[in-house]
């Protein structure tokens, strides 16, 4: 069977909807399957797998989660069913792409279900909601968030024209696709705007050794994005060159928003990785003047940006980010290597950067070498993080590691 | 018709990015206009809109913009720029979608330039900062926010099926159908959870005369949603029975984001308009644990993650006037409709929130202060009963077949 576009809504509220945005799909020549996630009232169309199907996937029947009476519980139920059946449904072969659409519920359902489904498979939300704060909705996946703007009430000019769109929008996607195939192993790299220049070097390093670069913005959701990567299996090395995720962790800064597996995956599954200091150096916080900057902050070092204005990180905080990636990659399973670039650890830490502190860094150093495995070395490189050099060095540390570990598997 | 897609992106740092995503949207048949944004370094690829071109538009020079003294007003320059460019293309020779890719600063470069451009044209942002909070770069626009996950720093495995996807569904959006050209009859409204019953009438009453009804959830950026499409013309009359956003905003509430605009577009443009005081009987408030003390003592319903309190006669007081100050300027014909059984399902008579004293406050100081041409009707009806709906209808109904004539 062809592979369909599983089209995912509460068909009590947005029957209506649903209906018409499955039929502008099919019209574009792809077959769909509509799923029910709704248990309100009754539907007002017709779906391909119906409510009592998925609540029955979820471990109820639709009668037991209605008599229940309890909302969240119902949601959790709708968008766990949903979800084994979509993953079902992929796991066949039969699914080209996904879209769901609603409201506040709906997108939490919807997203729920889309989360489930590998990088690569066209997902695409429509949602009345989509324009605040969708961490934890998208969370670490290729989710592409349409706007409604207007509400989902009833189809008119302006939501038909909205659904027009998804329809294209899924249906471009799919057709686009081009399918996820490696041609080199595939090397995560996290990166962010103050050692960009040196992870541009990392890239031509790894490309002239027969690799390709995934680069990763460490800005929260991307390292984490890269953790997922490597527990799908899709990477066969990591250089972490900007681990500044975990200072600004310490203050709730732009890129802190990290979860505990951060810098965990690769050590579980015991492929390669080398760590960088990128960015450890300071902690990105959104203020852009003396009046706006954080009172906790007033005296440190700024290195002025955008909006953005990156801290100095002092000793005491340098000893803690030790300590917990210290704690992390001496859990590690396969080999890891640490590289330090003596010369400063992003843009703002160079010899003439407004951040620049080699006696704070040593502080780190000194505190990494006391509590690190004895068998994971630190290597300390002459160089700027943004040289050429240090790219060379980090890069010729992993190809070690890597043909190492090729040759340990090797029969 | 080959349909033209306006691509966006700094071709410095993601010029080989784009040249693929070029490639891409041209194998799904349309044809792609390259615009850069960028000014550092030299492009990786050309464009066919020049960073030159960009700052030419915002009456500069590039050296001129690069030598501005910091990256904020830098970034300012190339917006203006950009936007001036767009709309003028737009204007001309037009596209059918616009697509934009970025980190940070692209994302803020792109999206600035997209809202800019009217609802319903395409528009999708591809960036690795899409999965956080986004409400200040999408706004009130119907931009479609795809995330890359890697890094758009080099074209691998991974950010070449992110943006093959891309070029797929902006092509996709392209080439979606454009409504009828059926001659314009709707109606906008605002509504909110606790006043849907009262969306669901009007929309039954103006079916039958042949209106058609859209909708805004008026959460802050629904009402200024309606707004900005109150102002690109795609309504003949409008239904702003739900005012809640407002004492939101004077009692500090959850859905007070509102802009200036709020509740004055329809008025500039001429537009007849009924208002109502839908939901001003509360104020919205996010209160995981529990009612914050300013509130404490007040009456309080509780919807699910979100709790309602009641207005006092006070705050409605000052609501008044700002509806008032706002409706007084209006240069097309206004009516305010008032139910006056309770403004929201939490506050019909035995519901937590009935408070006719407080309500008949704000009725009190709406009519001191609003312009005497402006008729207040009250209606001896709750929000949600239908002879309301019918009245509020009836009225607009009134008002455009008159202003019409």
């Amino acid at each position: 069977m062809a592979r369909a576009i599983v089209v995912i809504g509460t068909l009590d509220t947005k029957g209506e909807e649903v209906e018409y945005l499955s039929q502008r799909i099919e019209a574009r020549g792809q077959r769909t399957v509509v799923v029910d996630v709704g248990i309100l009232d009754k539907p007002l169309t017709p779906a391909d797998i119906t409510r009592e199907a998925v609540a029955k996937r979820g471990g109820y029947s639709l009668e037991e989660i209605v008599a229940l009476g309890d909302r969240r519980e119902a949601v959790r139920v709708m968008t766990l069913g949903a979800s084994r059946i979509v993953e079902e449904l992929h796991l066949a072969g039969q699914v080209g792409g996904a879209v769901a659409l609603g409201g506040g519920t709906g997108t939490h359902i919807g997203t729920g279900v889309l989360r489930t489904l590998p990088l690569g498979v066209p997902k695409l939300m429509v949602s009345t909601v989509a324009s605040r704060d969708m961490s934890e909705a998208i969370g670490t996946k290729d989710i592409a968030m349409l706007h409604s703007v207007i509400d989902m009430v009833g189809l008119n000019a302006v939501s038909k024209k909205i659904l027009d769109n998804a329809a294209g929008a899924i249906v471009g996607m799919v057709e686009g696709e081009v399918g996820l195939k490696a041609t080199r192993p595939l090397i995560g790299v996290t990166s962010f705007g103050f050692c960009t220049a040196g992870a541009m070097h990392v890239r031509s390093c790894l490309e002239s050794h027969g690799y390709e670069m995934v680069a990763f913005h460490a800005n929260g959701t991307g390292g984490m994005a890269m953790e997922d990567l490597v527990e799908q299996g899709l990477l066969a090395g990591v250089i972490d060159f900007a681990t500044h995720e975990f200072a600004d962790h310490l203050h709730n800064g732009y890129c802190g928003n990290i979860g505990p597996g951060r810098l965990e995956s690769a050590g579980r599954k015991g492929i390669p990785q080398v760590i960088v200091p990128g960015g450890l150096d300071c902690i990105v916080l959104e203020f852009n003047s003396p009046e706006t900057m954080p009172a906790r902050f007033k005296g440190r070092k700024v290195f002025w940006y955008d909006f953005r204005s990156g801290v100095r990180t002092s000793a005491e905080e340098l000893l803690i980010l030790a300590q917990t990636i210290a704690g992390k990659l001496n859990k590690a399973t396969g080999p890891v290597k640490v590289v330090i670039p003596m010369k400063g650890w992003s843009e703002a830490d160079g010899v003439d950067g407004p951040l620049y502190e080699p006696e704070t860094n040593q502080v780190f150093i000194d505190e990494l070498g006391t509590l690190l495995r004895q068998d994971i070395p630190i290597i300390k490189v002459d160089a700027h993080i943004n040289d050429p050099a240090f790219a060379e060095a980090a890069v010729s540390a992993l190809d070690a590691l890597m043909s190492k570990a090729k040759r340990s598997t090797a029969p | 018709m080959t349909k033209k897609i306006l691509v966006l992106g700094t071709l410095d740092t993601k010029g080989a990015e784009i040249a693929f995503l070029k490639r891409s949207i041209e194998l799904s048949g349309c044809r792609a206009t390259v615009m850069d944004v960028g000014i550092l370094g030299q492009p990786a690829t050309q464009a066919d809109i020049t960073r030159e071109d960009v700052a030419r538009a915002a009456g500069q020079t590039l050296e001129q913009i690069r030598a501005l003294p910091n990256r904020k007003r830098i970034i300012g320059a190339m917006i203006q720029g950009a936007i001036e460019k767009a709309k003028l293309l737009h204007g001309s020779s037009g596209f059918d979608g616009v697509v934009g890719i970025g980190g940070g600063t692209g994302m803020h470069i792109c999206t600035a330039i997209m809202r800019s451009l009217p609802m319903g044209l395409p528009k999708l942002m591809v960036s690795s900062m899409a999965s956080m909070d986004v409400s200040e770069f999408v706004g009130a626009k119907d931009i479609t926010m795809m995330t890359s996950v890697a890094d758009l720093a080099s074209l691998n495995t991974v950010t070449r099926t992110v943006l093959a996807q891309a070029a797929g569904a902006i092509c996709g959006m392209a080439g979606a159908s454009v409504p009828s050209s059926e001659p314009r009859t709707a109606i906008a409204m605002t509504s909110f959870g606790i006043t849907t019953q009262c969306a669901d009438n009007v929309g039954r009453c103006l079916r039958e005369m042949g209106h058609e009804l859209v909708v805004f959830h008026t959460v802050g950026s629904g009402g200024m949603a309606m707004e900005e499409l109150l102002d690109q013309g795609l309504f003949v009359g409008v239904l702003d029975l739900t005012t809640h956003e407002f004492i939101d905003q004077v009692a500090g509430g959850h859905y007070g984001g509102v802009g200036d605009e709020r509740l004055e577009t329809a008025g500039r443009k001429g537009i007849p308009q009924v208002v109502g005081p839908g939901g001003l009987d509360c104020v919205a408030i996010f209160a995981p644990e529990g009612v914050p003390a300013k509130f404490a003592g007040r009456r309080t319903y509780y919807h699910d993650f979100r709790v309602c309190v009641r207005s006092t006669a006070a705050e409605l007081e000052v609501v008044a006037r700002i509806l008032a100050d706002k409706l007084n300027e209006a240069a097309g014909p206004v009516k305010f409709l008032v139910p006056l059984r309770g403004w929201s399902s939490a506050s019909r008579h035995c519901e937590p929130l009935f408070d006719p004293e407080a309500d008949r406050a704000f009725v009190d100081a709406l009519k001191g202060s609003l312009k005497p041409d402006i008729e207040i009707r009250e209606i001896d009806a709750h929000i949600d009963d239908m002879e309301y709906a019918q009245a509020a209808v009836s009225h607009l109904h009134q008002m455009m077949t008159s202003s019409s004539r």
